[in-house]
């Protein structure tokens, strides 16, 4: 497995090639999937679990988010029913607090410190599931568009193959770093575009343009839609506003 | 002991689109029979996880009711409350009509705690049961139409290699576990599923495959909608003058 994710990280052709032959190729894919989700759960599940374990730091870490909502949308307000309401919000955000730790304050059956680990535990059963779904939606519209271009790869070889994008996301597992744990979640998403459009192109037998083309072609459509749909609606309420 | 493990692996390959069980599934005698208790079996044991699961969370977090009243006494004693009382001084009758409501909305969305999970133990196979039999069906016809030669034993029998899927699910018997990605591999291989038993080319096969989850769609956004004007009706009963 190791030289699995070596592979799809170095972008072996090699790899890539024995993976489009093998009987088993949806069970490496999805076992590389799983074994990155359980890395990153693990490490955000312990994370999370450091800071609800204090829960003066929820709370700060929710007054601090607050606070900058209630400035963003302070600096949005042009009308005067708008301010009012920011005002309003800032008169009643000690309140929302207040709700909150008493909330976090309330009783249980069991001591706190097992709800903290249960909601760690959670989360790291849960990361591998939602890399899978994300991973789902690509390789399935990819494998639409591709057939569409021509590619003859099976539904198997597209998942399982399309699974190794997924290697650069134990980069994830760094996200709680402030700053650079941003940056190394693009870098990961870019790094597994590049590995989706090389396994998309081996799978199906489409020269790179096509098989760039496969990857992009229905977010782009998605895209184009909700301009148009955004587009549509300015218009509407231009027309509907200058009456 | 030994067929369950050997379902078990069955559910595994199909979740892992293993063509070779799904023509074995398709040319067995016994494949319906097999897919049925397969799928029996996958209910009652994502069943039995959510119950474990849901139990984990409800030692683990206050009581509803108690969530509910902070809630409650929390926003009475914020400044707005006492500012919209004076202005309106009817706002105290409405207020709590509204969070009545709204409260039963929030209880309705969030299941019924451990009544509900024991429920489910049983209720789960039901679904996927039925589910089965409403997804088969309908692929079956759709792909006999595109020209599929598959018999509707041989459908079924596949299809229920399909709900493999749901095994995925397990995960719930950790608390907090939230399951996702399930909807598009189940997909996915009901896809496999129609074009390994009716042998269809890729095209005909996805749109027999499409048809039982877009009607399904189409049933459940019918459904949302009258569900969503019953909720705007009952909340616009709780304001003065009957309407929103």
């Amino acid at each position: 497995m190791i030289d699995t994710f070596n592979g799809a990280l170095t972008l072996s052709q090699t790899l890539f090639q024995g993976m489009r032959e093998a009987p088993d190729v949806v069970r490496r894919g999805l076992t590389l999937v799983l074994l990155v989700g359980l890395l990153v759960g693990g490490v955000q599940a312990i994370s999370t679990m450091i800071t609800n374990s204090n829960p003066d730091r929820v709370i700060a870490d929710i007054e601090t988010t607050l606070n900058q909502s209630i400035q963003q949308q302070s600096l949005a307000a042009t009308s005067a029913s708008q301010r009012e309401v920011v005002q309003m919000l800032k008169e009643n955000s000690q309140g929302v607090l207040s709700v909150v730790r008493a909330v976090m304050d309330l009783p249980t059956p069991l001591p706190r410190p097992v709800s903290v680990i249960f909601q760690g535990l959670g989360l790291m059963a849960s990361t591998p599931l939602s890399y899978m779904g994300s991973l789902m939606f690509a390789v399935v519209f990819t494998h639409i568009a591709a057939q569409q271009l021509g590619g003859q790869g099976t539904i198997q070889q597209m998942l399982g193959m399309g699974a190794l994008s997924v290697a650069p996301h134990a980069l994830d597992a760094l996200s709680f770093i402030p700053v650079i744990g941003s940056t190394l979640g693009m870098i990961a998403w870019a790094w597994g575009l590049v590995i989706l459009v090389q396994t998309t192109s081996i799978a199906h037998r489409l020269d790179s343009g096509r098989a760039t083309l496969a990857v992009l072609l229905y977010p782009l459509i998605g895209v184009l839609l909700v301009l148009f749909g955004c587009c549509a609606l300015f218009l509407l309420a231009f027309v509907s506003g200058g009456r | 002991m030994q067929s369950v493990l050997s379902l078990f692996r069955l559910g595994i390959d199909g979740i892992l689109l293993n063509p070779l069980a799904y023509r074995d599934q398709r040319d067995s005698p016994d494949g319906l029979r097999r897919g049925f208790v397969l799928v029996v079996m996958i209910g009652l044991i994502v069943g039995s996880a959510t119950l474990i699961g849901d139990f984990g969370e409800y030692v683990a977090q206050p009581s509803t009711a108690a969530i509910t009243k902070t809630i409650y006494d929390g926003l009475r004693a914020m400044p707005w409350y006492a500012q919209v009382t004076t202005v309106n001084p009817q706002f105290p009758v409405q207020f709590d009509q509204i969070f009545a409501q709204v409260t039963q909305i929030v209880q309705m969305v969030s299941g019924g705690g451990i009544i509900g999970s024991l429920v489910g133990v049983i209720t789960t196979p039901l679904i996927m049961v039925v589910s089965w039999l409403f997804f088969g069906t309908a692929g079956h016809l759709m792909a006999r139409t595109l020209g599929g030669r598959a018999t509707f034993n041989q459908t079924l029998a596949c299809t229920a290699l399909a709900s493999g899927v749901n095994l995925l699910s397990i995960v719930q018997v950790v608390p907090f576990a939230q399951v996702s990605g399930t909807l598009l591999l189940g997909l996915v291989t009901s896809y496999v599923a129609i074009r390994v038993a009716h042998e269809l080319p890729p095209w005909r096969t996805f749109w027999a495959t499409m048809l039982g989850p877009v009607i399904l769609a189409l049933i459940l956004i019918a459904l949302a909608c009258v569900m969503l004007v019953l909720a705007l009706g009952a909340l616009g009963s709780a304001l003065p003058g009957g309407s929103l």
